[in-house]
């Protein structure tokens, strides 16, 4: 095999479909963030795209293709590392790959459906087959059953091939954590007239998804890749991940009690949700004296800087984003003034792009290496500016929108919460005064940024390695 | 069940808030970085640091009203982010016992 060369017949049968879910995933953060430079331009300028692409569909769209390539990359590196770690050939592989196209095509028709039918009347037909109307999982209800239908699929290549193969601590996790994964969603499946009620189900898919399921997956890749990035022993990384699940569910699942604070819940979830939100970051923290443990007793070495620089960023990402910015907001007395707000939006952006594209961007870079032939993609890489660069940009222009959104939420919390009564002329009010409107012109800025990182991060993604010779060398620790 | 709070106070406790996890951070670093070197220096910077996040913690609790049942949150967010390093350092060092052998 010749490194720097694309060589997609030398990859696994899953690992050829890993890197398909890996396109599309790329694609829809490109159009994530185009969806999103329009909705922040919105704001600023409310009369743009008005009537044609209104403010409601590029947010919908924005957060929808987030979720969307979030969960594709999640699919695609699981794909990538199941043959791997199960020893034998992915089960299942027809029926994979039609679940891949069956999945790209319903996510495209979907996006279609939403920009042609922006507004009408909601009713069964339209919830069937148009919008179902709720807030993140606004996909129609064909499409959350069919959401459902590909994950059991999927739930059965892997389940399938680890039964047929060997297991492992990361393969026992990463079946149950997929069950979890595919049932939970029921939960958004059903509609109740009694608001707090229906409310109460949703944040089951809202918050479970992203602070459960998603959280254990990222351990179970991140546990695989620190194998291979750094050579660290299975014994090792396979003890931290159930200790990361413990802790992280410990905390996390009663932290859910964070979004029942107003939506009509029984008082006493101002307490448990106050209680077990103020102890999610310890795990986090905790986790900091482990990663110093492992830097000062072990002399790690890496055959893949990209890969390790954006798992480092993604360490860094999720304890700023889900742990500082997930705090300073989580207590029910300021959250009181902040839910809701763009304060919200604030700790959204920094927590996703801290904790998932991180750990997927990293992956992404550990799948290309292999693509490349196992090229050399360490010190001297050619045109190793790049991924240097994307990353910076990407990092500067999330922490600078993070910030913009902070100073945004901070004013809507005083002038249209504190003042204003959170009456519907105080939440206009609020967003015409000038920390708002400055901080927005700062946010779009920032975005443009990041739109700028991701370009030269896509570039990078096809070009690494590249006219590169250099064969990677395996670690010695 | 909550005391309602003044708005002038919820960017002072958000900051509040925001310095514990940062504290708590500092901390245990410094805790690990002192285990590590045997440094007692380093030790007391990272006491120093816990006494910062205690002073956080009370500072929030006074700035939200977190009294009567909420005292016990604020002393288990005290316990909970002194103990937690140590707890995982000694996790450490149980987990990558057998580390010598293996190599």
């Amino acid at each position: 095999m010749t490194a720097g060369r694309v060589n997609y017949a030398s990859l696994s049968a899953g690992q050829q479909l890993a890197v398909k879910y890996f396109v599309v995933a790329m694609a829809l953060f490109l159009a994530q963030m185009l969806f999103g430079l329009l909705a922040a331009w919105q704001f600023l300028d409310p009369e743009f795209l008005f009537g044609i692409v209104d403010f409601n569909v590029n947010r919908m769209v924005h957060i929808n293709a987030m979720v969307v390539w979030l969960l594709y990359g999640f699919i695609g590196s699981i794909f990538w590392l199941v043959e791997d770690e199960a020893g034998v050939p992915l089960v299942g592989l027809k029926l994979a790959n039609i679940t891949f196209w069956v999945l790209t095509v319903a996510v495209a028709i979907v996006v279609v459906v939403y920009l042609v039918v922006q507004s009408g009347p909601g009713d069964k037909w339209t919830l069937w087959f148009i919008n179902e109307g709720r807030e993140y999982i606004e996909a129609p209800r064909w499409a959350d059953i069919g959401i459902v239908l590909c994950m059991a699929a999927i739930f059965y290549n892997v389940a399938g091939t680890f039964v047929r193969g060997k297991w492992s601590g990361i393969a026992g996790v990463l079946v149950l954590d997929l069950i979890a994964l595919a049932g939970l969603y029921f939960a958004g499946m059903f509609y109740t007239t009694n608001l707090p009620l229906d409310q109460y189900w949703w944040w089951w898919v809202i918050h479970l998804w992203v602070e459960a399921t998603w959280e254990v997956m990222v351990g179970c890749i991140m546990a695989w890749g620190l194998m291979k990035t750094l050579a660290t022993p299975r014994r090792i990384v396979t003890t931290w991940l159930y200790i990361e699940v413990a802790l992280m569910f410990g905390s996390g699942i009663l932290g859910l009690g964070h979004h029942y604070f107003w939506i009509g819940t029984p008082e006493y979830w101002l307490g448990v949700g106050g209680f077990f939100s103020a102890l999610e970051p310890i795990p986090l923290v905790a986790m900091v004296v482990h990663a110093v443990y492992d830097a000062g007793r072990h002399s790690f070495r890496s055959n893949n800087h990209p890969a390790l620089a954006w798992l480092i960023a993604h360490a860094f990402g999720n304890f700023l984003g889900a742990g500082v910015w997930g705090f300073m907001q989580t207590l029910p007395q300021i959250n009181l003034y902040t839910h809701g707000t763009q304060w919200s939006s604030s700790h959204g952006h920094l927590a996703f792009f801290g904790a998932y594209v991180t750990i997927i961007v990293a992956f992404i870079y550990i799948a290309i290496q292999k693509l490349r032939g196992d090229v050399w993609m360490s010190a001297g890489l050619r045109g190793g500016w790049r991924w240097k660069w994307s990353l910076a940009l990407l990092h500067v222009g999330m922490v600078g929108m993070t910030i913009a959104l902070l100073i945004a939420g901070y004013e809507q919390s005083f002038v249209e919460r504190a003042v204003g009564g959170s009456t519907w002329a105080a939440y206009f009010d609020g967003q015409t005064q000038p920390w708002f409107v400055e901080a927005m012109w700062w946010r779009m800025g920032f975005g443009v940024l990041m739109t700028a990182g991701l370009v030269i991060l896509l570039v990078d993604l096809l070009r690494i390695g590249a006219g590169e010779t250099r064969s990677s060398k395996s670690l010695a620790r | 069940m909550v005391d309602p709070v003044d708005i002038h106070r919820i960017a002072g406790a958000a900051l509040l808030g925001g310095a514990i996890i940062l504290f708590g951070a500092g901390y245990a670093i410094l805790h690990a970085l002192s285990r590590l070197s045997g440094s007692s220096v380093l030790a007391g910077f990272s006491l120093l640091c816990y006494a910062a996040l205690a002073a956080c913690v009370g500072g929030l609790a006074v700035l939200l009203h977190l009294w009567g049942l909420w005292l016990v949150l604020v002393a288990l967010m005290l316990a909970g982010y002194f103990i937690a390093p140590r707890f995982i350092w000694r996790l450490s060092e149980q987990v990558h016992e057998g580390d010598s052998k293996e190599d």
